[in-house]
């Protein structure tokens, strides 16, 4: 393959400390290079004056798998095209699809996402979309939590280590690459027509506390060395007075890795007249103090969406405030979700609020390498409207002009007024390459050294910053370029990721027995063996 | 493409054959001659025997035997030539599904499944207001008042052995009350259960009127009694779920979901209950699933115009080709021997190697049977759940995936030149 050299491009490098010098970067078979000694024959792409960063990563966007896909179906009215995007491209005229997720994603120079919802029951389904998505690297996130079998250890007071072989197996089974938590027990709980559910709230039947199936979840993952800690989508999401919940959840972290998902939907206070505030403040005091945290925002952006969740409790609570009125909930052995289609509107106090709050907690946390981009897609935004995100941190003076447009109240609670920080380049590069990447536990992308996968994203930086990381001006893809002004040109096939961490194989007795008694899928045919999704679905599975 | 055979006597192997997904069956005889063990059902038995002894059929041109290259360069040209193909059938597993799919979005085709029907009036019924579901399993294990709305027990013969009497249930003492609402099949295995005998043209009404008295309201007339004790049953019930194949409720179906769904929404404002939908396999929700992926929307959808155009009425299979607007059809079956619909239309036929014709069609490229002759994936009726296939023997029948895709390629070519 040609080596191909990126010149006079400014590059933004936050692995090895480099903001924005200017420098030549290599790449040959589909990985960054050292300058080569005999740089003879090379391809030269002159980039001079153009931004250069690696390819973004999204750590927890809803892409794939049955909760997603029914959400497709409940609104088909949101996603009506008119127009290819692509005409020689397949299914880029279909809105919302797996190809033009990939296709979308590209255009931004987004080269790696990670579903963070792949229920177990649901895997082959969710891996089948991942490796339909074009252009991109993906991952999953298997759901533990609300497994009956997870919480019966737990009632059996069984050892650790015992849950750390079933995480591992469960990981293994699923092929992916970390562990979500989501409302732990709060899915079993409903079974049960429990209606709301806390972190130490009981599970009738268990006698477990959410916090204590949290914990050794979060223990397993730590014991293991799986890369990506505990992910997890904490209690009572989205009620008001709830940042009490998160600073619990903090607390209950007990100083080991934990990831908190969609802070944004727990950053609310219930003070003032419509018992409704910004708890920001205290939220970001309690991250910045606690290096064991990292946090994505879950930021709302106006419009409509559709919210989509594996809280099947809060989902079915928030049912009143569908919009169009129509609203879904499943469940199934070990877990359940929602859909609730949801219009945010600026002149609405609460979504004003939520929208304030989320900015708060980007503009408050200290470290950028521990606080992540998300809108939760589609729950608070879809993914494509990421460039608006980053033009409102990074322009305080765009920034304030919404706030003359929000509703006023909201702005005056806010505050948001008060914060002048602007995030940099560097900031952007941090927070959605080489923290990602790190966080992940993806070494070899996120960053621009030699070894790394040539995953390059060029910009040409304008004022405006959403129209210059809407459309990238150009994107390779393991050193292929797969994007040029903004225009997917080339669609190569994406990878998955995920983790094999090593357990004791007893733990396939129990479990053996466990799906004779209580599923109607066998053991042997809930596991995904290595071999299996690339022999069918075609999946090239990368195992980290 | 030759598979390699998989052990085969272990007690897990998956049927394919209906929307159960059982994957408890046991073969005998080796992968040279296998046969079904005793423990599965009528169609399973059928269905894996039939398979068994097909698997050198060959391809043909207007009933005349020719090679695979031959067949697909024929196909080529009609698919190439075609103004609106329309792929029907869609009864494979997920993998078959996922490249004819690929291929219709190529050729500017419709995509239809032979369980259309009911897929539309699941999807209109979750559009029009939403649903709340349960999955098999799930229901199984705390189900305690079972509601079978329509004919479920004829349609998946092991429903009752798997669902109503295992002894083993989460949570749970004692055995699930079961009533089934309809005519019943004498034959059929749940025909010992407890009958509400209701005509299908009157269900809707039925359930209308049940909602209506767990909501409290009085109804017009003396209260029947039937209707009363149901209610009263489905008010002391922990989690009573309505069991239905919205392809078996006839004309009314999409009503007939909304309404169940109205009663389990208005159930769950004070306690807990569900839909158990249960599509009718053939992978229909396989269908339903990758087309949603692929196009944002279910089967029903056109790609004639370059973006997917939804519309399950008009993109129908028996309007299409009753109109005369669809000029070829792709009869898509690997898994169903039956004959694609009667037409004059042109039919080029992927299917199930020992396909039934009435009269050859223009084409028939036999397709190995997922589960049988190669490894697969189709969904169970339920939904969220997959059920992995095994091949079973050695087998020359392609896979309908490198079918369809050797088909693309060949039109990608021709496009070119």
């Amino acid at each position: 393959m040609t080596t191909v050299r990126l010149t006079g491009g400014r590059i933004y490098d936050p692995a090895h400390g480099v903001k924005g010098e200017v420098r030549d970067l290599w790449m040959r078979d589909g990985h960054i290079i050292a300058p080569p000694a005999e740089p003879g024959g090379a391809h030269t792409v002159d980039v001079s004056g153009k931004v250069v960063m690696a390819g973004a990563i999204d750590i927890h966007s809803h892409i794939a798998g049955g909760n997603v896909n029914t959400a497709r179906v409940l609104m088909p009215e949101e996603h009506l095209a008119e127009q290819a995007r692509y005409p020689q491209y397949p299914f880029s005229g279909a809105k919302w699809s797996a190809f033009d997720t990939g296709y979308r994603y590209a255009e931004m120079g987004f080269t790696t996402v990670v579903e963070p919802a792949v229920l177990p029951l649901n895997a082959v389904q969710a891996h089948a979309e991942l490796a339909a998505i074009p252009i991109i690297d993906t991952a999953g996130l298997a759901i533990l939590g609300n497994d009956d079998f997870m919480l019966r250890l737990l009632r059996g007071g069984v050892e650790q280590q015992t849950i750390n072989d079933y995480v591992a197996w469960t990981l293994r089974a699923t092929r992916c690459l970390g562990l979500k938590v989501i409302n732990a027990g709060g899915a079993a709980a409903f079974k049960h027509n429990a209606r709301s559910f806390g972190l130490d709230d009981v599970v009738p039947m268990y006698g477990v506390t959410s916090r204590q199936i949290l914990q050794s979840l979060q223990r397993a993952v730590v014991e293991l060395g799986v890369g990506h800690p505990v992910h997890v989508h904490c209690n009572n999401l989205g009620v008001a007075g709830n940042v009490e919940t998160a600073l619990a959840t903090i607390e209950a972290a007990g100083g080991l890795p934990m990831h908190l998902a969609h802070v944004q939907f727990y950053g609310y206070g219930d003070e003032g007249r419509r018992h409704f505030s910004s708890g920001a403040a205290r939220l970001t005091d309690a991250i910045n103090r606690n290096p064991n945290i990292t946090v994505d925002v879950g930021q709302v952006l106006f419009g409509q969406t559709v919210t989509i969740s594996g809280d099947v409790l809060r989902q079915f609570d928030a049912r009143g405030i569908a919009n169009p009125r129509k609203w879904a909930v499943w469940e199934a052995e070990d877990g359940g979700g929602g859909i609730v289609p949801f219009k945010y509107r600026e002149n609405n106090y609460v979504n004003a609020l939520q929208w304030a709050i989320g900015l708060e907690i980007f503009l408050l946390v200290d470290d950028p390498w521990r606080v992540f981009f998300t809108t939760d897609h589609p729950n608070g935004a879809p993914f494509t409207r990421y460039p608006e995100l980053f033009h409102l941190l990074m322009d305080r003076d765009y920034r304030n002009s919404w706030l003359e447009r929000i509703h006023a109240g909201a702005a005056d609670v806010a505050l948001l007024r008060h914060l002048d920080r602007e995030y940099s380049l560097d900031d952007i590069a941090v927070m959605t390459r080489a923290a990602p990447a790190r966080l992940l536990g993806l070494p070899d992308r996120g960053h621009l050294g030699p070894g790394a996968v040539a995953d390059v994203a060029v910009y040409s930086e304008q004022e405006d910053k959403a129209a210059m990381f809407r459309r990238a001006h150009l994107v390779y893809k393991n050193g292929q370029k797969v994007v040029e002004d903004g225009r997917v040109v080339n669609v190569v096939k994406g990878r998955t990721h995920a983790v094999a961490p090593a357990f004791d194989p007893g733990i396939g007795d129990p479990l053996r027995d466990y799906f004779h008694r209580y599923h109607l899928v066998r053991m042997e045919n809930y596991a995904l063996l290595p071999e299996w999704l690339p022999r069918t679905i075609g999946s090239e599975l990368v195992v980290h | 493409m030759t598979q390699q055979a998989m052990t085969t006597e272990d007690g897990a192997i998956p049927c394919p054959f209906c929307g159960l997904g059982c994957d408890d069956l046991s073969l005998s005889g080796g992968s040279d001659e296998p046969r079904m063990e005793a423990g599965g059902c009528p169609k399973a038995q059928s269905g894996f025997s039939l398979a068994f002894g097909a698997a050198a059929a060959t391809p043909a041109i207007a009933g005349r035997s020719c090679t695979l290259e031959e067949a697909l360069d024929h196909a080529a040209g009609l698919l190439g030539g075609a103004r609106l193909p329309l792929f029907g059938g869609l009864a494979g597993d997920l993998l078959d599904i996922q490249a004819a799919v690929r291929l219709a979005e190529a050729t500017g085709g419709v995509v239809d499944h032979r369980n259309g029907a009911g897929l539309t009036a699941a999807a209109t019924a979750l559009q029009s207001g939403g649903l709340m579901t349960t999955s098999l399993g799930d229901a199984r294990n705390r189900a305690d008042l079972w509601i079978l709305v329509g004919d479920v027990t004829q349609r998946f013969p092991r429903l009752v052995e798997r669902l109503l009497e295992p002894s083993q249930r989460l949570h749970m003492e004692g055995m699930p009350e079961a009533v089934v609402l309809g005519e019943p099949a004498a034959e059929a295995p749940g025909a010992a259960l407890e009958h509400l005998p209701v005509p299908a043209a009157a269900l809707h009404d039925f359930i209308q009127r049940l909602r209506a008295r767990l909501a409290g309201r009085g109804l017009d007339g003396e209260p029947e009694a039937a209707t009363e004790a149901l209610v009263q049953r489905l008010t002391n019930a922990r989690f009573p779920v309505f069991v239905y194949a919205p392809g078996a409720l006839g004309d009314q179906a999409d009503l007939v979901i909304r309404a169940l769904g109205g009663l389990v929404r208005t159930l769950n404002e004070a306690g807990r209950a569900a839909l158990l939908p249960l599509g009718g396999g053939d992978g229909d929700i396989s269908a339903h699933q990758v087309a949603a992926w692929h196009s944002g929307f279910g089967v029903g959808t056109s790609f004639h115009a370059g973006v997917p155009d939804y519309d399950p009425a008009r993109w129908s299979t028996g309007r299409l080709l009753a109109s005369g607007e669809a000029d070829l059809l792709v009869w898509v079956s690997p898994l169903n021997a039956a004959p694609p619909p009667a037409t004059p239309v042109p039919t080029l036929v992927f299917g199930h190697p020992a396909s039934r014709f009435e009269e050859a069609p223009e084409l028939f490229v036999p397709l190995a049977v997922p589960g049988v002759h190669r490894h697969g994936v189709v969904h169970r009726g339920d939904g969220p759940a997959l059920v992995p296939l095994r091949a079973l023997m050695a087998s020359e029948l392609p896979a309908g995936a490198e079918v369809f895709e050797g088909l693309a390629a060949r039109l990608a070519t021709e496009e070119q030149s």
